[in-house]
């Protein structure tokens, strides 16, 4: 069982967290002009990478609030934890972030431009 | 036209009867947990730095809030427990949530929320040299004295109820738990302490 | 020579047992029974320690060929001697009897013989091993198919595993869990893990130690040629536990297993409260889980023996060297009279002499090694002891108890036999072949391991979590060694995590300097044509022998993991803890490779088996799940109320009367609710609380319909979508002011919908002001419903007007009903006049007796949730779970008038314009009238256009929501058609699975009752 670091309960076992999935995944604007395939970019598909995944967890037997990990999915280390809305600090997870083939997409340019939220955080 | 204005209404814990199993060769004491009844609860959300609020609470609370998280401060027998870091709850004596609401309930203050939740919650006090041990059997939290002191509130889980716990002495622990959970709660409860001997007391 | 054993004289002492030593208690005689047949043993005394001590060494058979098997090793490792342990509903099996504390009325059983141990039926299987090779199952059990399911699998079943468990299931006993953390937690309470616990412990730092055994010490609680300081050393583990136990920081858990070490230091162990008592008070658990969250650790667990490979090397009395000193040493037990030596190390000459001391007599010791040397065999040969290198056991041979070995010269470079054989009579062979550190737990963990070409074994190199390790474990099998290890890894531990620590002081040792370097060497000496020797087993357990692997390999399987599955080598319950290294070498052997490059499998938790009872703790029965109750739950009890479960909620479902059954309880409750009045218990549903300047833009976002506008005091029915446009929740929600709402959410998917509401308000909408609380339980709700409502409410004493022009349907009012605080919601599920009155809790109970009070003589009727589904299928209203499943979109249901065309955004708006949305098969939601009044369809069942179609029929969807309706004296029912929005008027078929008529209906509107919704006002 992982022990992951909530930003403000401290180190907690993972049975207390839930995890949203990937992070970092923009919201197209309702004014967008996406195609279907485009937009399901957004919907539907989700990476799943071996090595560094940046994704969502929530506290929800804790404080219930959202915050983004950096995990290696190989070796379940915890790499970095920081808050929702903004964008990793370590090369690592910063590299991650960065290859993502979301960046490229249509949905990712439709959505608000670098938005404090957390989903939207580009 | 019938009226009820003088009915107390009942605890999240009415019903359960006093129960008690002795102290077996071995323990240090039976664990005392009680109902601590109508107890009122306020749900508080705002902005950590909230001036007016904080001003608000010293004057109805006698406290402000803890903004640091996992605390709680006290004052005579009110309560202000940190929840997240926009979220609190105040534990006040039964009768006192209006005044407490009202006095919170301030235009200047800005983005505010505030709710009676006395009825949503209900809570439990243990108290004896093994709370710490029946605590653990159910809940992953670390238990330890030096680590779990005085004045710490944490929120997990005890079994497969969500809870708040505070630590209030040394051997003294408040459990907040939602008030449908709490006849299971007391029942796990009851059944980790009877390797340590309790005694059970309704409100 | 002079016999040291006792005399057999009566019933006691047993007859092997030594006069002196051991660490039993001779004073604390204890009464047991093994088949039947009562033994005495001693307090002290492992199962298998009390039956050696009683000339018991047929303890069971084996697996697969039911062959006589005894006791080999005195610990973990043990493959043969399991064991059915206790009574009735007690019973155990599969236990080890090396590890079984004797106590006094301990019941045992002997496994897998029939009718009896001594003559067993299976053991023909032994005549027929020809046709039980490796991979029997695979090559045998595959044609023809059919015959899996009727012959083969109730066939192999049968004949799979091991032990027999309890016929009556419901264990008496208490299990328990406890979370802990601690700063070093140490498996393993030997010489390594002792010293790692005082550096740690020294240090301030909370530290655990955990051993599987009665008590500390591991392997010096059997060396009696060892002294700690000048002293033997049990006084020297006395002292250094009484040191441990005067500090406050250090727990110690004896008969405690550390059998999981998982991600982040999360290491699980078993400890055995009760086991060693004939009756656990009941108190106690009889076992408790520990979770464990350890921020460093120290793996101190050991090492165990290996085998020697030779045919017959599974008969009674062939026993490991280390376990025969073991039995001698600490239990006081002589495993035999007579014994052979054969080894391949300096370490069985410890035993040699450990045997002579005992007065057992050593008729040869056959050393593998091509010139056995060194200060132990020199001191062999000095005695007189026929020391004979380069020498093999090619046999052991006897029928139920080893009776004589057949030994010769070998090349130990090429296996062959180079000399003529000769025999001795025994009644023990004492074998080692090296030993294997004890790496489960960090490759558990994930950690890596090197080979060390010295001692012959897999040690641990890299770590992936926050250990280390130390002593035999870590390949360090010297004593002075393994206690300087764990004294600096202790230490290492504790500076890691910032506390100040130096390595404790070790005792000064006196062992015999003994070379724990095994022969490189993995064949099997034999003069026998290939083929036709005795068996020689690697895996005991699983019934895998040195030919097994070797035809594997042959056939082709040259991955070990694919060696494993095809033979089951180390797939039994010992999980290969004597075999692996040398079915290894086996491998490597056949395959011209090295250990390392062949590689190892895979270590799993647990590391030994852990009963499910202590996994599963106090998660049983009453404990479960938790069960929810409503305030007003009491009252439901003593009505008589049957219940249903919503959830973790227990709801009442119907209120039977004078022997009513069910369809006469709702048909009674659902026409009273429209011709009188009902009360509902509605306290389940969920409530958010939803505060700030954005809270209308918030629901604007959330729901499909428009918010913004709602006046204050004002309700409305919003859906709620998932962004890929499928309904996932539906409520009422009340503007209670200008910023702050009351949502409601259907009782399952309370939490669900707070959590994703948050969820956006967190992520998607940081910027929005607004604060979500749940209140759920802050109200007790009690819905009154029918004609009679308004009356019922007048006469209890309602501080407002309840009429129609100002208390509309669809507003709320804060009110006091009979003096108590309440909000009263004027909005209807029943599609009747109806109030749904909440009120703080505390005082649900006290309002719902008052309003039944008032209410009877208006006919004022409870009715449950079977009743509420009936009610509003008459109206049409949907159930979010029952009418969706996740793939229906508001379109689908026929509500587009709640989805805004007017709103910019929305959660799913963009989704529902997608051009699968617009499909005209989709599935439709459409109400259904059944040709028979009197034919309530299956809910689930599904439509088709033609009854008579062939197989498999072409299905338009499925029936969601059936009832007899009593108002409307028919069946009625719901279902999502294909296309079915265009059918309306259309007939479909239902087909019934039991081969019954099908069901003829006609697909119409879904509102069957009331449609202008006249009897909203009553």
């Amino acid at each position: 069982m992982l022990l992951i670091k909530c930003p403000f309960c401290g180190d907690r076992d993972e049975l207390e967290f839930s995890c949203g999935g990937e992070a970092h995944i923009a919201r197209p604007l309702a004014e967008n002009t996406l195609t279907d395939a485009e937009f399901a970019d957004y919907l539907f598909l989700r990476d799943n990478p071996k090595g560094v995944f940046l994704e969502r967890w929530i506290h929800t037997d804790g404080c219930r609030r959202w915050f983004n990990v950096a995990r290696d999915t190989v070796s379940h280390e915890i790499i970095e934890v920081y808050p929702m809305g903004e964008t990793p600090k370590t090369e690592a997870a910063k590299a991650a972030h960065k290859a993502s083939w979301r960046r490229q997409t249509a949905a990712e340019a439709a959505a608000k431009p670098a938005s404090p939220a957390g989903r939207s955080g580009s | 036209m019938a009226s009820l204005q003088n009915v107390h209404g009942a605890s999240a814990l009415h019903g359960i009867a006093a129960a008690s199993s002795p102290p077996p060769q071995g323990s240090r004491g039976a664990v005392v947990m009680r109902d601590t009844g109508l107890l009122d609860k306020i749900n508080l959300r705002c902005d950590a730095g909230n001036t007016v609020i904080n001003e608000a609470l010293s004057r109805v609370v006698g406290t402000r809030l803890p903004a640091e998280p996992n605390r709680f401060h006290v004052s005579g027998n009110r309560r202000i427990a940190w929840l997240g870091p926009d979220e609190w709850i105040i534990l006040a004596e039964n009768g006192s949530a209006d005044t407490i609401t009202a006095g919170l309930d301030l235009p200047e203050a800005g983005h505010v929320a505030v709710n009676n939740v006395s009825d949503a919650l209900g809570s439990i006090i243990l108290e004896g040299e093994h709370t710490r041990d029946a605590l653990a059997k159910h809940c992953a939290l670390d238990f330890h004295p030096t680590v779990f002191t005085p004045g710490i509130v944490q929120q997990s889980l005890l079994s497969h109820a969500g809870v708040t716990i505070m630590c209030l002495d040394d051997n003294a622990f408040q459990i907040i738990g939602r008030s449908s959970f709490m006849p299971y709660i007391v029942a796990l409860l009851k059944d980790a302490m009877i390797e340590y001997g309790y005694e059970f007391q309704p409100a | 020579m002079k016999t040291r054993f006792m005399k057999k004289s009566g019933t006691k002492p047993a007859a092997m047992r030594l006069p002196e030593g051991g660490r039993i208690n001779r004073g604390k005689p204890v009464q047991f029974t093994f088949d039947g047949t009562s033994y005495q043993g001693f307090e002290g005394d492992t199962l298998a320690s009390a039956l050696l001590a009683n000339s018991v060494y047929l303890v069971g058979r084996s697996f697969k060929y039911h062959r006589p098997r005894g006791i080999l090793s005195a610990g973990a490792e043990e493959p043969n001697a399991l064991i059915r342990l206790g009574k009735g509903a007690r019973i155990e099996p599969n236990l080890r009897a090396t590890q079984i504390e004797l106590y006094d009325g301990l019941t045992s059983e002997s496994q897998n013989r029939w009718p009896s141990l001594n003559l067993d039926v299976g053991a023909i299987n032994s005549l027929f091993h020809r046709f039980f090779p490796a991979g029997f199952y695979y090559k045998t059990f595959m044609w023809p198919a059919s015959f899996w399911k009727s012959v083969y699998e109730p066939v192999i079943r049968n004949a799979a595993g091991l032990g027999k468990a309890a016929d009556d299931h419901n264990d008496p006993d208490r299990y328990e869990k406890t979370h802990q953390h601690c700063d070093v937690l140490i498996a393993g309470g030997g010489a390594a893990g002792l010293m790692a616990a005082l550096s740690a412990g020294a240090s301030g730092a909370r530290v655990i130690l955990a051993d599987e055994q009665n008590e500390f010490g591991g392997w010096l609680l059997s060396e009696g040629d060892t002294t700690l300081d000048g002293e033997a050393s049990p006084a020297w583990i006395a002292a250094t536990l009484a040191r441990l136990e005067a500090m406050e920081n250090v727990t110690l858990l004896p008969r405690t297993t550390v059998f999981a070490y998982m991600d982040h230091n999360y290491i699980t162990l078993m400890e055995r409260v009760g086991d060693h008592m004939a009756e656990c008070p009941a108190h106690l658990p009889r076992q408790r889980l520990w979770k464990i969250r350890a921020r460093e650790v120290v793996l101190a667990q050991g090492c165990h023996e290996r085998p020697v490979v030779f045919g017959g090397n599974d008969l009674p009395g062939v026993m490991l060297s280390g376990a025969v000193r073991s039995y001698i040493n600490r239990y006081g037990v002589a495993p035999g009279r007579r014994a052979v030596v054969i080894t391949n190390n300096d370490d069985a000459y410890r035993t040699v002499f450990a045997m002579i001391e005992a007065g057992i007599h050593v008729a040869a010791i056959v050393d593998m090694r091509p010139a056995a040397a060194g200060p132990l065999v020199a001191e062999a040969m000095r005695m007189g002891l026929s020391v004979h290198s380069s020498h093999a056991v090619l046999a052991a041979e006897g029928t139920r108890h080893l009776g004589y070995a057949k030994i010769a010269r070998y090349n130990p470079k090429t296996g062959d036999v180079t000399g003529d054989p000769f025999y001795i009579d025994c009644d023990l062979i004492a074998m080692s072949a090296g030993f294997t550190p004890l790496v489960n737990l960090h490759s558990q963990a994930r950690g890596k391991l090197e080979w060390d070409e010295e001692f012959c074994c897999f040690k641990p190199s890299t770590y992936h979590e926050a250990a280390q390790s130390a002593g035999a474990g870590n390949g360090a099998f010297d004593l002075a060694t393994a206690m300087a290890e764990g004294a600096k890894a202790g230490a290492e531990a504790a500076s890691r995590i910032g506390f100040e620590a130096s390595p404790a002081q070790a005792p000064a040792i006196d062992a015999p300097v003994a070379d724990f370097r095994p022969l490189n060497f993995w064949g099997v000496p034999s003069d026998a044509a290939p083929g036709s020797g005795p068996k020689a087993f690697i895996d005991y357990q699983n019934d895998v022998t040195a030919s097994d692997i070797k035809l594997a390999v042959r056939e082709g399987y040259q991955s070990v993991e694919h060696v494993k599955r095809y033979t089951t080598n180390g797939m039994a319950t010992d999980q290969g803890k004597t075999s692996n290294i040398n079915a290894l070498g086996i491998i490597s052997g056949e395959l011209g490779a090295t250990i390392p490059e062949v590689g190892t499998t895979t270590f799993r938790l647990p590391y030994t088996p852990t009963s499910l009872g202590a996994i599963a703790g106090r998660d049983i029965k009453g404990l479960f799940d938790p069960v929810r109750l409503t305030r007003m739950d009491p009252w439901h009890r003593e009505a008589g109320a049957k219940f249903e479960h919503v959830g973790q909620w227990m709801r009442a479902w119907y209120y039977p009367q004078d022997g009513e059954t069910m369809e006469e309880a709702v048909n009674r409750e659902v026409r009273r609710a429209r011709t009188h009045a009902g009360i509902l218990d509605a306290s389940t549903l969920g409530k958010i609380d939803i505060r700030g300047r954005d809270a209308a833009e918030f629901l604007n976002r959330v729901y499909t319909n428009a918010w913004l506008k709602l006046p204050v005091g004002r309700c409305r029915y919003g859906l709620m979508l998932k962004d890929d446009g499928m309904v996932m929740d539906d409520g009422v929600t009340t503007r209670l002011g200008e910023n702050h709402f009351h949502m409601t959410t259907t009782t399952g998917g309370a939490a669900g919908v707070m959590a994703w509401l948050e969820e956006w308000k967190q992520t998607e909408w940081p910027e929005l002001e607004v604060y979500l609380t749940s209140v759920t339980e802050q109200w007790s709700v009690a819905t009154v419903s029918g004609p009679n409502a308004r009356i019922i409410l007048e006469k209890l004493g309602c501080s407002v007007s309840l009429r129609d022009d100002s208390f509309p349907f669809m507003s709320c009012k804060e009110a006091r009903l009979a003096g108590l605080p309440v909000r009263i919601f004027r909005i209807s599920f029943t599609g009747e006049l109806s109030f749904e009155i909440n009120i703080p809790s505390r005082l649900g109970m006290a309002l719902w007796k008052n309003l039944m009070q008032v209410g009877s003589e208006y006919g004022l009727t409870p009715y449950g949730t079977e009743a509420m589904h009936v009610l509003r299928a008459e109206k049409g209203f949907i159930i979010v779970g029952q009418e969706t499943d996740g793939s229906v979109t508001p379109h689908d249901l026929g509500m587009d008038w709640i989805v805004s065309s007017k709103k910019p955004d929305f959660i799913g708006k963009r989704a529902l314009e997608r051009a699968s949305m617009a499909l005209k098969d989709r599935k439709q939601l459409v109400g259904l009238v059944t040709e028979n009044p009197m034919d309530v369809i299956p809910e689930g069942a599904h439509a088709v256009l033609d009854p008579n179609q062939p197989m498999p029929m072409e299905m338009l969807g499925q029936v969601t929501s059936s009832y007899f309706s009593p108002n409307l004296n028919q069946s009625i029912a719901m279902a999502m058609l294909k296309g079915g929005h265009a059918m309306k008027g259309e007939t479909v078929w239902f087909p019934m699975i039991d081969g019954s008529e099908p069901i003829k209906a006609t697909i119409t509107d879904t509102v069957f009752y009331d449609p202008k919704g006249e009897k909203l006002n009553g």
